[in-house]
């Protein structure tokens, strides 16, 4: 089974990086961190997802001339190259980055949001994220409006918290050199490095002075996977994203929570902007048996079908799935699924409406390159790209819930517990 | 070689100055620019052939993402000739200067406009009397000219909207519509009493120069200045000849609304007011070159108030910025745009054109103009109510010496 990624853009890439806040969801890395961003979709170079191994890169075809009349056309490019290199007034940047401007204006062309391209220093950092694990010190980062990066958390058991970081610490210095006004991933891609190897970061921390905090870097896993057990005995599990180590994590949550013999299971795919496609096919065989999770066409017609198996202890359980706007892409994989076959009912709100499946190319000089390749469809052979699913029942969160509760997890519960 | 100026207004509205829209003027309007013609360009641009372009560095990695795309994306993908359209307006967006600019072949842009349904009007100046009547002045060849509009006639309606109490900005409005439409007048030409006038609506070239004696004070010459074309210098000569035979002795040059135009154009105008000084400088890669005042102009020492505001920019804020220096006038009203930039724009060999910042101008004391514009001697807000207070003060100004 190929990999591929499936995955939702809520705001490009760039915009993101521009954000003051890339939200709770961003992991920042270098602090160990992932970049959690709206999803551009996770990359890495997927390998055979039934092997844990392998990691081979998609590599892009080898670089075939184009076809002439394409060469002809373009021509026009080096007439306008020529002429403002000889006559513009002013500096004119490197050549990397005129090619990046114009495979960026080539791309606006398609329409598609969801086809992108990444510049190498940023590729590296989401494809590491995507992976699940990474090197760094292990902390979310947000890029704050005075272009200071803040520290949004810090993972448990990490070397960030053992260094004494806490949430709120702001970093304006990596080993001595300050990296106020960076944008977000060229601070991470400083802070992140070889586990083992020492980084030392200044931090201002409230009213007091400055001062430096030395952490040795390990290598982490980003955590995907909250668990809990509710009153009634009902399971709560959360998947945050779909990256490669989302299944496996699912997996140890769902024995955990398995053993202590739940009445029915909350799965929480609320705000999860997707993944890989692989990983969403796992997880839904996590609660399916044999049949049809989800159809994927290309645009020649040819279609893959991917199908789920008998054999998880948690196939039979009661399920709800609770879902929302921010549902999208390899999360509505999973929940259309569920939904479509019966298997559980979806409440919350209605999903984002992502149906297209992009394809990561590893370019040659680094860069990445995301291709939207196929619409995929629901076992019942939907579409919901644009429309999104429709939960089974509706429950909103009125704008003045007070903090704390959720009317929607109150909702999944009660139906688990009186089945109505 | 032949080089020449190429028009380069802010638009090619139908409208008159004023109507402009401010994002209309900021959009295009800064632009002045020598274009080469396309015949001399091809000589320049040196054909480039594949196989040159490893001199340019031809990243691989475009033509990378060029075939993977072509093999692998799902929809339909534009043609080359709109990918590589992209493609340059990517480049040319690193340089982030918003006068360098690529725009497709006009072909393209016209039927756009002709979907979009076009633009017209009847093709008449506004102004206020010195009763404050709405007073009109039909441009030659113009449809209200054809219509039987004459100098003078008051404007009462339109479509039988009563147009008194309205800005001119908003009686303007009315008489635009869509090409071929028809729009009836109500006129007042005493002793004839009033009566209605359809009007055909046409597609409307604006004249760049319009002039009159002021109805406030006939002793003082009014001229309009909308745009810097190449006939603009030409037009400006006519006009200031048969202001001073009409017996002008002071001038009102209007810049207000103009979004600029030909630099040469420009350089033209400011001589007739001026017989000696610099009137730029243009700073580009290969040097600077000053454009100096030469003697014989028409109008070098009749007193002179120039209207200006923001929208007033780049070729126009040459006039004004020349003939302030040289305390040969004073600016009245707002502080104008601030572009200090050139550009040349080139036809390219698929019709497609470029514009390309390549100088910067200085006004006459060497200094850039500043980002926040001219700034004028008097000061007066426009407004939007019915007197043209900028006017007024202008007026004022050259009847009283302040």
């Amino acid at each position: 089974m190929e990999n591929r990624l499936v995955s939702i853009v809520v705001r490009t890439l760039l915009i993101l990086i521009l954000l003051t806040m890339v939200g709770a969801a961003a992991f920042a890395g270098g602090f160990g961190l992932a970049t959690l961003i709206g999803r551009q979709a996770t990359p890495v170079p997927p390998p055979s997802p039934t092997t844990a191994s392998g990691q081979t890169q998609v590599q892009p075809p080898p670089p075939s001339p184009p076809p002439t009349t394409d060469e002809q056309t373009f021509q026009l490019f080096w007439e306008v190259w020529n002429i403002v290199q000889r006559e513009y007034y002013g500096e004119l940047p490197d050549m990397q980055t005129v090619t990046y401007g114009a495979i960026q204006g080539m791309l606006e062309t398609l329409d598609d949001p969801y086809t992108s391209f990444i510049e190498p220093s940023i590729a590296a950092i989401i494809n590491e994220d995507a992976s699940g694990s990474f090197e760094g010190i292990g902390a979310y980062v947000r890029m704050g409006e005075d272009g200071r990066l803040e520290l949004v958390s810090i993972f448990e058991g990490s070397p960030a918290e053992a260094a004494g970081l806490r949430a709120g610490d702001r970093v304006v210095a990596v080993d001595g050199q300050s990296i106020v006004g960076y944008g977000i991933y060229e601070a991470i891609g400083l802070i992140r490095g070889p586990a083992g190897t020492p980084v030392t970061l200044t931090i201002e921390r409230g009213s007091e002075t400055p001062f430096d905090v030395t952490v040795v870097r390990a290598r982490l896993t980003i955590p995907l996977v909250e668990s809990e057990m509710l009153d009634g005995n009902v399971a709560y599990i959360r998947l945050t994203e779909f990256s490669a180590t989302a299944t496996e994590q699912m997996e140890a949550a769902l024995d955990e929570l398995m053993a202590q013999r739940p009445v029915g299971i909350v799965l929480d795919l609320r705000n999860n902007p997707g993944g890989w496609l692989d990983q969403a096919v796992e997880v839904a065989d996590l609660f399916l048996g044999n049949g049809v999770v989800l159809i994927e066409r290309f645009s020649d017609g040819t279609e893959n079908v991917f199908r789920s198996y008998d054999g998880e202890v948690t196939e039979d359980i009661p399920l709800v799935v609770l879902v929302n706007g921010g549902t999208a892409s390899a999360s509505e994989i999973v929940a259309g699924a569920i939904q479509d076959r019966g298997r559980g009912i979806l409440i919350g709100e209605q999903t984002f409406g992502k149906g297209s499946v992009q394809r990561p190319y590893t370019l040659s000089d680094g860069s990445e390159l995301r291709v939207t390749i196929a619409r995929w469809f629901t076992p019942n052979d939907v579409a919901i790209h644009g429309q999104g699913l429709t939960p089974d029942i509706v429950v909103p969160i009125p704008e003045d819930t007070p903090a704390g509760q959720d009317p929607q997890l109150e909702r999944a519960v009660q139906y688990l517990l009186t089945g109505e | 070689m032949l080089q020449y100026p190429i028009v380069m207004t802010n638009q090619n509205s139908p409208l008159t100055g004023r109507e402009r829209t401010l994002a209309l003027a900021l959009s295009g309007l800064l632009v002045f620019f020598l274009c080469f013609a396309a015949g001399v360009l091809a000589r320049q641009i040196p054909s480039i052939h594949p196989a040159s372009r490893t001199d340019t560095q031809e990243p691989a990695v475009f033509w990378e993402v060029w075939n993977l795309l072509e093999q692998t994306f799902y929809g339909d993908l534009p043609d080359a000739q709109q990918r590589t359209y992209g493609a340059i307006r990517g480049a040319l967006s690193t340089l982030h200067d918003p006068y360098t600019v690529f725009l497709e072949p006009p072909g393209g842009e016209i039927e756009r406009g002709q979907l979009a349904g076009a633009y017209g009007g009847i093709g008449v100046e506004l102004w206020r009397d010195a009763q404050g009547r709405v007073t009109l002045s039909p441009y030659p060849t113009s449809p209200a000219r054809q219509a039987g509009v004459q100098e003078g006639d008051l404007l009462l309606a339109v479509d039988a909207q009563d147009v008194n109490a309205l800005p001119l900005t908003g009686i303007e409005a009315l008489l635009h519509g869509e090409v071929g439409s028809t729009v009836t007048l109500t006129l007042s030409r005493p002793p004839t009493p009033p009566f209605d006038l359809p009007v055909t609506r046409a597609e409307i070239e604006l004249p760049s120069v319009s002039y009159r004696l002021l109805d406030q004070d006939p002793t003082i010459g009014y001229l309009r200045i909308a745009s810097f074309t190449a006939r603009t210098s030409t037009e400006t000569a006519e006009a200031l000849t048969a202001l001073l035979d009409a017996g002008a002795t002071h001038l009102v040059l209007d810049l207000r609304d103009n979004g600029g135009g030909l630099i040469q154009s420009a350089v033209e105008v400011a001589d007739q007011f001026l017989d000696h000084g610099a009137i730029l400088t243009q700073v580009r890669r290969s040097g600077a070159e000053t454009s100096m005042a030469t003697p014989g102009g028409l109008a070098t020492d009749l007193p002179l108030a120039v209207l200006v505001n923001p929208s007033t920019a780049s070729a126009a804020e040459i006039v004004a910025g020349a003939i302030q220096a040289g305390g040969r006038g004073v600016l009245v009203g707002e502080p104008t745009y601030g572009k200090g930039s050139v550009q040349l724009i080139f036809t390219l060999s698929d019709g497609s054109s470029l514009h390309v910042t390549s100088a910067m101008w200085l006004l006459p004391d060497g200094q850039p103009i500043p980002a926040e514009g001219l700034a004028p001697d008097v000061p007066v807000a426009s407004t939007d109510g019915l007197r043209d207070e900028p006017l007024e003060r202008a007026i004022r100004y050259l009847q009283t010496g302040r």
